[in-house]
């Protein structure tokens, strides 16, 4: 069959739209329409207005394009676009005339010999059905023809190898969607199919961009436009998950030679608007004519170079200072990416810093893009610059404009040496209002000495903004001249200028130093902090940096100079420091001695130890306690480790302060000491150096510990088994077991337990942990089992469950009680199956029994999921063995979350009992209205995220901003009993409404009367309703702001 | 008054300093008479010292006590989400009183001025200023708390220091690395008590993975990691009308002029004006306060810190990292297997985060006991309680300024490497970016006027 170029037109014609297969991508529904749509008037005026005149390149003789565009998947819209446009383009400049075609029929020997290239326009999926069309089209090009790829054709034709290593990789999604407006770097300003580019660096366009995957490669294909990775977005979070390449390498064109044939693909061609397109235009231009055997270009491949420096591109400039502040973030940050490419690269850094200057110098920059420029400025200004550096030039009048004085020091004031300086001094001149106090500001950050006779003048100023501020930066300068303007007599004597002198005097001779805190004492109107700075002034200037003052003012001074001399004491360093406060301390008074004690503590030096000791018998209580916590610190004593250790002995905050104190005594013979304690003397007095023994971490003492289960003294066996309990190993558990057992004080039995269960805890083996201590239960005497099971629930497991449960039908009613107490301590909600089979059996006493199901009422009442639908199985029985009318009413309401019609009935049979009747009434209700569970929600918005609220999942939520009139509507498609609302947020904790109403109604449309006003806290998601409320409709509204959190729902539960 | 310009003019300050003293003291001054309050501690040390029950003198003002009640007067600066959580822990303190809060918000000033009240009654409302320079005026305040944006942190303390007041400054201390070295000298000088609102150091689980670091349960450290989050990036933000009540001038202060836009000012711990490097460090300075904060502690490094800084993707180094001299790596990952920071060793690992997670392998090590012999840290459990009594005792606090102030620097220079895009070396001694003068830019930065100084 042969098919001829008008024949094919023809159909195409007459052809009626198909309908296009359209396969729901993502960016469906904000990309153009994906329905063939035919050219508009105003689409075809705006690509006629944009074709190129003429062709790069004389045809050797009339060529013939095939645009293929047949579609297997997505359907590009603006396929119809591109083709007319490359028709027309074809006809304006002679290059080529054009058939269009989506019939793979035409990919015979015979046909494809009617063209010199084919061009795939957005096709995709497996376009080649058959072998024989495959084979022509590679004949076709092995054999001189041309391939041009536009946008899809790389989501093409995925199983056929050679169609891959011809475009030169295959789509791997696009991370920049159509709405993207991304920056394209010209590889190549001087390749043929570059020229319409005008050897710009860079473009920048909105589209579609390919990321692409194998075989994609610089060794097969000659690259000549790719993404600049700096400008285009690729820390946007919407973007950076999707990028995989982690090469940097986004190739846009590339080129390359096929046995005699050409390729060329280009990955630009979503949106219409490339399709007129100047530039992109000229772009495919060329690239065909190339194809078609026409242009000559360039198709070596070369391995990627670096990108070029963005200082380099002009583009980048001019997209800067378009930029207003409303752009913040996006090509300001380029700068930012401009400087550190500039970091080391001197000479970069001069191209940069003229650009930027430029920017700054132009009227058309916003002033968002000059006060970045600044900035930048700031950074890569060299220091030194000489008086005509055109920055100077530029910036000089800058700095007596009060509009614009801030941006000037952005890029001045960091920048250090003499013309900058003379250039602030001069400007100070002629300056008024808010640019004079920038400058002066800037004058003090800098240091410039030589504006001290300019600030001097201004100290007088009736500003007093400004006289403070030349206070302050001559108080910076410091020199013995700005000392001099600030001290001398016709300047007045603010508070600013204190402070400056102040802040000067660091840098004055101490002769000066002490005038100016004699000058200072005859002022009674000054701070407490500034007179404080004087003192310590006064201190710092002495050659031992004042100890001596500084002792003096500790023993009698006003206590505001006793603050800031304790806090000086700390600086001062040295053993005759520490000799000379230990000997002055018990002369001082007691909060100065208490601080002192912990500075000498902190230092721990011995040389303290006598006067901290003799400071243990203060009278005052806090002394007391400093000495006591400081004599901790101190080398250790025999003698102080003794001390502390009758200290200890003393009840309330000595006796815990001394008990700490001694845990961390460290010295050669205080461990001997203690031991020795330990074994002789008064039993109290042991105790205490027993249960050291664990608070020092003396793990070598384990095997003394265990053998004072022999000790006559019932203290000292209480001791050590307190140090058991931190010391114990899981190997010591035997040993405590049979201690407590073998115990006969009551008191030590009870220590002996205790141990027992913190050793068994820290062995890691939940379940083998307990085999001891149930062995123990099984096999031992009653008074064993009395003993032990109380301290089950701590460590609960299925196998001490059990060992309880069977102990709870015990025939010794002692064991049997106890272990029933037990069960009602138990933490796990499992315990309550057990505990309902309690419960239902007869033999019980009745009373047991009772306890039985409130305990396991309680159980499912803590823990409102605990063991799932088997619950209800359970309350059901417990129900029937319930007397007290108010559990049977707890147990109802517990019932009425069951979804299953057997559990309504059950519930309904209450109904005739008088004393529940209410809440069986309601309960059945609930279980009808749960059946068709789960509601219906609406909300005042993010309407998309309420499915979370009821997906039974807490992790996903609906969240929007806790606004005033934020509103979450339920409805539970049948009028239901409301009595509680849980709104649980999961890990959300703070996301919680502050005041709201509730509102409930039958009725659809009106959400009838506020029934409910509460305000919401982080600590709960419940919401009490009140009594008797029922309804279909229930909504929550938000009455208040959260300003700064948002409202988030992550199920909805309703009781 | 004895004339003192009759006193011959002598370099002997000795002499000097008793007649200054002499002067400051009138003989007729009180001395403090002791009253003792019991309150136990952790530490074993009450010391809580108490003013006499005798009227003070506002010039003899007895450690933070300037009010007859004996408890510290408190001013908040900064009223946003962080102000919320500290005044909800201070009303529930009888050793201190709100009395005055500062917001350039007037609203969220009047919010936070009604809660007050409401907990002391109307009798206790704080007075209310629009600037902080006027709240420090106030003779009677000892303390103030600084909970503005980064931003503001060292003018504020600065001015708060000067002006003779304690200062509880939040994390990071600083937004650049000169403020730190500004904040450190100007405390020093004043006599006065910092304390960095690092509050993780004031936390068991944290001290003791700290104190089993130094001790070297682990052995030789061979790596340490640690989560701090992502923020998202800054949004593009169009301007909006300055609400009537904010002065929005003051809110920028120090910083570049940008147009007002809500979200740019919003207090958000997932956002806000955290994302923006104007006004934060992101998640470096937000989040690195902590754990770079935690690390520092462990390596005994508060007088010091890293060396190298490496931006994440510099040369196919997977993570942001920084080094010190001894070899330690810091790597700032996404996740670890449990808790917040994790440190590796040559005996073992150590897990450590928020909500008293502590794990480590050997298992035991994180219960045992820390004996005598071996390095104990600095013990404190409640970061508020630790800040009071030092105010007190004078003494420095466990996160005093200088170890805020090295932190905040470690989390600074991260950020510096992240903008220029290679690594930086740093002289924690000389604290000078070593053969860098374009990043050494970026240790400091030019102030607006009229807010042109710190």
């Amino acid at each position: 069959m042969t098919f001829s170029a008008s024949s094919l037109v023809f159909r195409r014609l007459i052809r009626p739209v198909a309908p296009s297969l359209v396969l729901a991508l993502g960016a469906g529904l904000f990309s153009p329409a994906t329905r063939a749509e035919p050219v508009t008037p105003e689409q075809r005026a705006l690509i006629l207005a944009a074709l190129p005149a003429e062709a790069p390149a004389k045809p050797a003789r009339p060529r013939k394009l095939l645009v293929y565009t047949q579609t297997k998947g997505y359907r590009h819209a603006s396929i119809e676009t591109g083709a007319e446009s490359l028709r027309l383009m074809g006809e304006r400049t002679g290059a080529y005339t054009t058939t269009v075609t989506d019939q793979p029929e035409v990919f015979t020997a015979a046909s494809l010999a009617g063209f010199d290239a084919v061009l795939f326009l957005s096709t995709t999926g497996e376009i080649f059905t058959l072998v024989e069309s495959k084979a022509a089209l590679l004949d076709f090009v092995r054999r001189g023809g041309g391939i041009v790829g536009i946008h899809a054709a790389t989501d093409s034709c995925y199983h056929w190898p050679e169609w891959g290593s011809m475009m030169g990789g295959y789509f791997d999604s696009h991370p920049w969607t159509w709405d993207r407006t991304v920056t394209i770097l010209n590889e190549e300003p001087g390749h043929p199919f570059n020229a319409p580019f005008a050897r710009q660096p860079s473009f920048s366009i909105q589209d579609e961009i390919y990321q692409l995957k194998a075989p994609y490669s610089r060794t097969t294909h000659r690259v000549i436009l790719s993404l600049d990775t700096r400008r285009s977005d690729f820390d946007d979070p919407a973007i950076a998950p999707k990028i995989k390449r982690t090469d940097g390498d986004f190739a846009i064109s590339q080129l390359r030679t096929y046995e005699k044939g050409r390729v060329f693909y280009c990955s630009l061609g979503h949106n219409h608007a490339v399709y007129w397109n100047r530039a992109i235009l000229g772009h495919y231009l060329a690239g065909i004519q190339w194809a078609l055997g026409d242009l000559a270009a360039d198709s070596t491949p070369q391995p990627k170079r670096p990108q070029p420096p963005l200082a380099q591109d002009p583009a980048l400039f001019t997209a800067v200072a378009a930029t207003g502040y409303a752009d913040h973030g996006r090509a300001f940050g380029w700068l930012d990416t401009a400087v550190a490419e500039a970091g080391k690269d001197p000479a970069l850094r001069d191209v940069l810093e003229g650009r930027l200057l430029d920017l700054l110098a132009s009227p058309a920059a916003t002033p968002a893009a000059r006060q970045a420029a600044a900035e930048q400025l700031g950074r890569i200004l060299p220091a030194a610059l000489p008086a005509k550096h055109r920055a100077l030039k530029l910036l000089g009048p800058w700095l007596t404009d009060p509009a614009r004085v801030n941006v000037a020091r952005l890029a001045l004031e960091p920048v250090s040496g003499e013309a900058v300086d003379e250039l602030f001094v001069k400007s100070l001149k002629g300056a008024t209002g808010a640019a004079r106090l920038a400058l002066v500001q800037s004058i003090g950050n800098r240091r410039i000495a030589s504006a001290v006779p300019a600030l001097k003048a201004l100290l007088a100023n009736s500003d007093s903004a400004l006289a403070a501020a030349a206070a302050k930066a001559l108080g910076a300068i410091a020199t013995p001249k700005a000392y001099a303007a600030l001290t001398a007599k016709d300047t007045p004597a603010t508070a600013a200028v204190w402070q400056a002198r102040l802040d000067a005097a660091r840098q004055q001779p101490a002769a000066t130093v002490i005038a100016l805190a004699r000058d200072l004492t005859a002022r009674t109107d000054l701070s407490v902090g500034q007179r404080n700075q004087a003192f310590l002034h006064l201190l710092a200037a002495q050659p031992d940096g004042g100890l001596t003052p500084l002792l003096e003012v500790l023993a009698s001074g006003p206590s505001d100079l006793q603050e800031v001399a304790l806090n000086r004491l700390r600086a001062l360093e040295g053993a005759a420091v520490v000799a000379r406060v230990s000997s002055g301390l018990s002369g001082w008074s007691a909060p100065v001695q208490s601080a002192v004690l912990a500075e000498l503590g902190r230092r721990g030096d011995a040389g303290a130890t006598e006067a901290v000791t003799k400071a243990l018998a203060h009278p005052d209580e806090s002394v007391r306690l400093a000495a006591i916590a400081a004599l901790g610190e101190l080398p250790g004593q025999p003698d102080s480790a003794r001390r502390l250790l009758e200290l200890a002995l003393r009840p309330g905050a000595e006796g815990k302060a001394a008990a700490l104190s001694l845990s961390r005594l460290s010295g050669p013979a205080v461990g001997t000491t203690l031991q020795t304690a330990a074994e002789t003397g008064p039993a109290p007095r042991r105790a205490v150096a027993v249960r050291q023994l664990a608070l020092r971490g003396t793990h070598e003492a384990l095997p003394y510990l265990l053998s004072l289960r022999q000790d006559p003294e019932v203290e000292v066996r209480v001791a050590a088994l307190e140090s058991l309990d931190s010391l114990g190993r899981t190997e010591d558990q035997a040993a405590v077991l049979a201690w407590a057992r073998a115990a006969r004080d009551a008191g030590e039995r009870n220590r002996a337990v205790r141990t027992l269960i913190a050793v068994t805890l820290r062995d890691p083996d939940v379940a083998g942990r307990t085999r001891p201590l149930i062995a123990a239960l099984d096999d031992g005497t009653s008074a064993d089992r009395l003993l032990l099971l109380p301290a089950l629930p701590r460590v609960a497991n299925p196998a001490t469950l059990a060992t309880t449960l069977r102990l709870a039908r015990s025939t010794d009613a002692a064991v049997q009680a106890s272990a029933l107490t037990t069960l009602t301590r138990w933490p796990e909600t499992e315990a309550a199956r057990g505990l309902t089979d309690l419960a239902d059996t007869p033999s019980l006493p009745a009373d047991q029994r009772a306890t039985a199901v409130d305990a396991a009422t309680r159980l499912l009442e803590r823990d409102p999921r605990g063991l799932a639908a088997v619950r209800f199985g359970l309350l059901e029985r417990l129900l029937a063995q319930t007397e007290s009318p108010e559990v049977k009413r707890r147990q109802l309401f517990l019932l009425s979350r069951a979804r299953l019609e057997s559990f309504a009935l059950t519930a309904e049979r209450y109904v005739s009992d008088s004393t529940v009747a209410a809440a069986a009434r309601e309960a059945a209700l609930s279980i009808r209205a749960n059946l068709v569970w789960p509601p219906d929600l609406t909300a005042s918005t993010a309407a998309n995220q309420l499915k979370a609220a009821t997906d039974g999942n807490v992790a996903t939520a609906w969240s929007v901003p806790a606004r005033e009139g934020q509103w979450l509507k339920i409805d539970f498609k049948q009028s239901r009993p409301l009595r509680r609302l849980t709104l649980e947020r999961g890990s959300r904790t703070r996301d919680h409404p502050d005041t709201f109403d509730i509102h409930v109604s039958d009725d659809a449309s009106n959400p009838g009367p506020v029934r409910f006003s509460g305000r919401g806290n982080r600590d709960s998601e419940v919401i009490e309703l009140p009594a008797g409320l029922q309804g279909r409709y229930l909504m929550i509204k938000l009455t208040a702001t959260r300003a700064d959190s948002n409202w988030s729902v992550a199920e909805v539960v309703i009781d | 008054m004895p004339d003192a310009s009759a006193r011959p003019a002598s370099l002997d300050a000795a002499p000097a300093c008793f007649l200054f003293l002499s002067i400051m003291c009138p003989p007729d001054s009180s001395s403090p008479r002791l009253v003792t309050r019991r309150r136990a501690l952790q530490s074993g040390f009450t010391g809580l010292l108490a003013a006499a029950a005798a009227p003070t003198l506002l010039t003899t003002r007895l450690w933070g006590q300037t009010a007859p009640s004996n408890r510290i007067q408190v001013g908040i600066i900064g009223n946003g989400l962080i102000a919320s959580s500290h005044v909800g822990a201070l009303l529930g303190r009888d050793d201190c009183r709100i009395v005055a809060l500062c917001d350039v918000w007037r609203t969220a000033g009047m919010k936070m001025q009604a809660r007050v009240a409401e907990a002391y009654g109307v009798a206790g409302t704080p007075a209310l200023y629009g600037t902080h320079e006027e709240l420090l005026l106030r003779a009677d305040i000892d303390a103030v708390f600084v909970c503005t944006p980064d931003h503001w942190h060292a003018p504020i303390a600065k001015a708060a220091l000067l002006a003779g007041k304690d200062v509880y400054c939040e994390k990071p201390l600083t937004l650049t690395v000169r403020e730190g070295r500004e904040l450190v000298e100007t405390a020093r000088r004043c006599g006065r008590v910092l304390q960095t609102g690092t509050q993780q150091r004031s936390n068991a689980a944290f001290r003791k993975a700290a104190t089993m670091v130094r001790n070297g349960w682990i052995g030789d450290i061979t790596g340490i990691r640690a989560v701090l989050g992502e923020f998202p990036q800054p949004k593009v933000l169009d301007e909006r009308p300055i609400p009537p009540d904010l002065d929005y001038d003051r809110w920028l202060g120090p910083t570049p002029w940008r147009p007002y836009h809500p979200e740019r000012i919003v207090g958000n711990y997932g956002g806000g004006w955290r994302v923006y490097n104007e006004y934060g460090g992101r998640k470096n300075g937000d989040w690195g306060a902590h754990h770079f904060d935690i690390i520092q502690w462990a390596l005994g490094m508060d007088d010091s810190g890293p060396v190298e800084y490496v931006p994440r993707g510099w040369q196919d180094t997977p993570w942001q990292t920084h080094r010190y001299a001894n070899g330690i790596t810091v790597e700032r990952v996404d996740r670890i297997a449990r808790g917040m920071i994790e440190f590796k060793g040559t005996k073992g690992t150590i897990w450590v985060g928020r909500n008293d997670v502590l794990e480590t392998d050997p298992a035991p090590f994180a219960a045992r006991a820390v004996r005598p012999e071996e390095t104990h840290l600095y013990a404190s459990d409640d970061h508020h309680t630790d800040f009071f009594q030092c105010i007190r005792t004078r003494q420095r606090p466990l996160c005093d300024v200088e170890v805020g102030h090295r932190t905040a620097t470690a989390c600074h220079l991260n950020n510096i490497a992240e903008w220029v895009k290679r690594p930086v070396k740093w002289d924690p001694v000389k604290e000078e970016i070593v053969g860098d003068p374009i990043a050494a830019r970026y240790l400091d930065r030019p102030r607006r006027a009229p807010f042109g100084t710190l």
